[in-house]
């Protein structure tokens, strides 16, 4: 069990949540793929944590938990008031800024 | 010892990474959420196997308790197309592009930077103590009522600026006017 292996999968974890993040047209998607990331990043600060025995990045990862909870909230809020003007919550479909005279 | 735990790392790191990439390919919104929290579960197993038990557990309420309600409730709420639908534009290899660009300049440099010896000294009880007692619930919560304590009250604040905020701005303005 070295510490490369876990920051390897974090590593991983993170580009697949890039890659959800640039794929989806869905903001729900956009929010989850975001869950992924800030999760990868959870387990660096974990993993490094413990392997120094130092607590210190556990008081971070409980911290960056409450922060994605509080962007989740945010965000699903956001999403449910676009949705009631746009009537859709598809990121290419909301275009207001790009249409003139709108 | 170590091979049981190096059993149980690759095991959770496969469910992970199947999980993750179903929650980026799923053609079905619900199932992509659910198979989120599968990714979060192990994740949260992969915490207990570094002897990190209060951050697994918070990880566990929270984002599976939490976060996966709230957004399943988005996925109501928003009459997202429940079934297949289509979730991602046209040129998907566009964006896995840079996402593979990224992962093979990280492992390279992680591989570079972290040379193999730096294992995870079990070995020794004194180790095994050690790595216990940094992810404990009571050294956790004297660091955090300690040297932590403005940056948690700072959190405190912006949890209930949150709740209100959120509640505010998903208020249905029609009824209110009404």
């Amino acid at each position: 069990m070295t510490l490369t292996q876990f920051i390897i999968l974090s590593s991983i974890m993170f580009c697949i949540g890039v890659y959800g993040l640039l794929s989806k047209r869905n903001v729900i998607m956009v929010l989850m793929s975001i869950e992924l990331m800030l999760n990868a990043v959870n387990l660096n600060f974990v993993a490094v944590s413990q392997y120094n025995k130092n607590v210190s990045g556990n008081v971070f990862a409980i911290f960056i938990i409450a922060l994605a909870a509080a962007e989740v909230a945010i965000g699903i809020a956001i999403m449910l008031k676009v949705y009631s003007h746009f009537k859709s919550v598809n990121i290419d479909e909301i275009e207001t800024l790009s249409k003139e005279g709108n | 010892m170590l091979i049981a735990q190096n059993i149980f790392f690759y095991f959770f790191a496969l469910v992970i990474v199947i999980a993750s990439l179903f929650v980026v390919s799923s053609k079905n919104i619900v199932r992509a959420a659910l198979s989120l929290a599968v990714a979060m579960l192990g994740l949260s197993g992969i915490f207990i196997l570094l002897a990190s038990e209060f951050v697994a557990w918070v990880q566990v309420m929270v984002y599976i308790g939490g976060v996966m309600v709230l957004i399943l409730f988005g996925i109501m709420m928003t009459k997202a197309t429940i079934g297949d639908s289509k979730g991602s534009y046209g040129k998907t290899w566009l964006s896995a592009l840079p996402a593979l660009a990224l992962l093979i300049v990280l492992v390279f440099k992680i591989c570079d930077l972290f040379p193999k010896e730096k294992l995870f000294d079990i070995s020794s009880k004194a180790n095994q103590n050690a790595m216990l007692s940094s992810g404990s619930i009571k050294t956790l919560s004297n660091k955090i009522f300690s040297d932590y304590v403005i940056p948690l009250e700072a959190l405190g604040v912006l949890l209930l600026i949150i709740v209100i905020g959120a509640t505010i701005v998903a208020k249905n303005e029609k009824k209110a006017a009404k």
